[in-house]
């Protein structure tokens, strides 16, 4: 990553400098943190289950980490590292791997949309964070690969299998379209707040630029 | 004088080689085999293999703990994964006369699934110094522009619970905490300053990092000599274990 200084060409905009690969360092520490203390109060107060909600209250929180950072760094590959570092160190404190393609496509799919409008418009900003935000889903779609786990341990151990699948089929459908309205609802959310602390303290704090 | 010399430097060289595997009494082994160890971990979990081989791994998995210093870590990480043990063979056993235990089994088999994951990650994480990580993701040969952020998220990482309790505590010099009564607001109060801050670390570290040269094409030498000593391909061979259990057992 060469910092020449060349004229404002359009190669130049595509490029991510060193400087802005610090500032998305700097705002994914950020936003691991956030990530990291919703993971922990989600589980202290609901227990496993609260892992559920996970992704809506990571959301509703991150939305002025991600919204700076876009105003900082407004080239295509931001959001894609933002979401990458967590995938990887998500992967690396023991998260099974398929954290790490969820947290990888999501968020490249997110900066994507958000391309459209070169991070200008807030429609496609608001798109752009709710795509981005099912990229913490990772860590909480084992839940519903262990029902099955468990399903098959207790078919082992020769138990009723009618029994069982009606015990459990709630728990699959419901709760998996309920995690997903609820990470929605949370990214709006929390996008509306980003933009809102945006517009009222970095503005005028001349933090953008 | 030439070859005194030459010598001197040999020997030293070797002994900083057997001394680098046991540093102040206590095992280090090479990140990127910590790193196979999540692979095998998620390839176990992937799997679903069956509780002994789990056992063994989770064994296994937890040395690095255990040998590098983090005793007490380890130790509770067994003791969860014991009683976890314990509750799954008592809700499959007993589960016929009282349906209820269907619920802590299901929630226990789903931890036991992935605790051999989060054992491995454990100790990855927890016997890894940040400089040694850094040095075997680039030994990876992992594109920069994933290096320099995961660089920059290792070293500030530390300084967010320190900014937050600074934050905190002038929020209550002021007299406006609060969290429940309103909690949009504690939360403007806390993430802007917070936000702030960054932006300003972020322009300092550049400059910084651009003064040391970051950025430039070439290798780059690192303060952390990685080798893969006797110690790490033992590990190595250990960590395959569970796998060659798994497929050896019907």
């Amino acid at each position: 990553m060469s910092t020449a200084q060349t004229p404002a060409t359009s190669l130049e905009n595509k490029r991510l400098t060193v400087s802005d690969l610090i500032t998305i360092g700097v705002f994914s520490a950020l936003y691991f943190t956030i990530v990291g203390v919703c993971a922990l109060a989600s589980m202290a107060i609901f227990g496993v289950v609260g892992n559920l909600l996970l992704p809506a209250l990571a959301a509703l929180l991150s939305g002025p980490v991600f919204m700076l950072m876009v105003a900082r760094v407004h080239r295509f590959g931001a959001i894609t590292i933002m979401g990458t570092i967590l995938a990887l160190f998500l992967f690396i404190s023991g998260h099974f791997a398929i954290s790490l393609i969820t947290g990888i496509v999501f968020p490249l799919i997110g900066d994507a949309v958000a391309r459209i409008s070169a991070y200008r418009n807030r429609l496609t900003l608001i798109c752009g964070y709710v795509i981005f935000s099912f990229g913490c889903t990772g860590p909480i779609l084992p839940l519903w690969m262990m029902k099955d786990a468990y399903i098959a341990n207790l078919g082992r151990k020769g138990k009723d299998s009618a029994y069982i699948n009606t015990l459990f089929s709630a728990v699959n459908t419901t709760s998996l379209v309920i995690v997903l309205i609820a990470t929605v609802v949370g990214a709006v959310l929390g996008a509306l707040f980003g933009l809102r602390l945006m517009r009222r303290h970095f503005a005028k704090a001349g933090v953008l630029a | 004088m030439s070859d005194a010399a030459a010598n001197a430097a040999v020997l030293r060289a070797q002994e900083q080689h057997t001394a680098a595997t046991v540093a102040r009494g206590r095992l280090v082994i090479d990140p990127r085999v910590k790193l196979c160890a999540l692979v095998v971990a998620n390839l176990m979990m992937f799997l679903h293999v069956s509780p002994m081989v789990q056992t063994v791994g989770v064994l296994i998995f937890a040395l690095p703990m255990l040998l590098g210093g983090k005793a007490l870590t380890a130790a509770h990480m067994l003791g969860f994964y014991a009683i976890l043990r314990a509750v799954d063979w008592a809700s499959v056993t007993f589960a016929g006369s009282a349906p209820w235990l269907h619920f802590f089994g299901a929630s226990a088999t789903g931890l036991l699934l992935m605790l051999p994951c989060i054992v491995a990650g454990m100790s990855a994480f927890c016997t890894t110094r940040p400089g040694d990580l850094v040095a075997a993701l680039r030994r990876l040969r992992l594109p920069n522009a994933i290096i320099i952020p995961a660089i920059v998220l290792l070293r500030f990482f530390p300084t967010i619970a320190h900014d937050y309790r600074m934050i905190r505590s002038s929020m209550k010099l002021r007299g406006i905490c609060g969290f429940w009564r309103h909690p949009m607001r504690s939360l403007e109060y806390v993430l802007v300053p917070l936000l702030m801050n960054a932006a300003n670390v972020a322009r300092d570290l550049t400059v910084s990092a651009l003064t040391k040269g970051m950025g430039l094409q070439g290798n780059r030498s690192s303060a952390s000599e990685l080798r893969m000593r006797a110690a790490d391909w033992f590990a190595l061979a250990l960590i395959c274990a569970p796998m060659l259990l798994h497929i050896l057992l019907p």
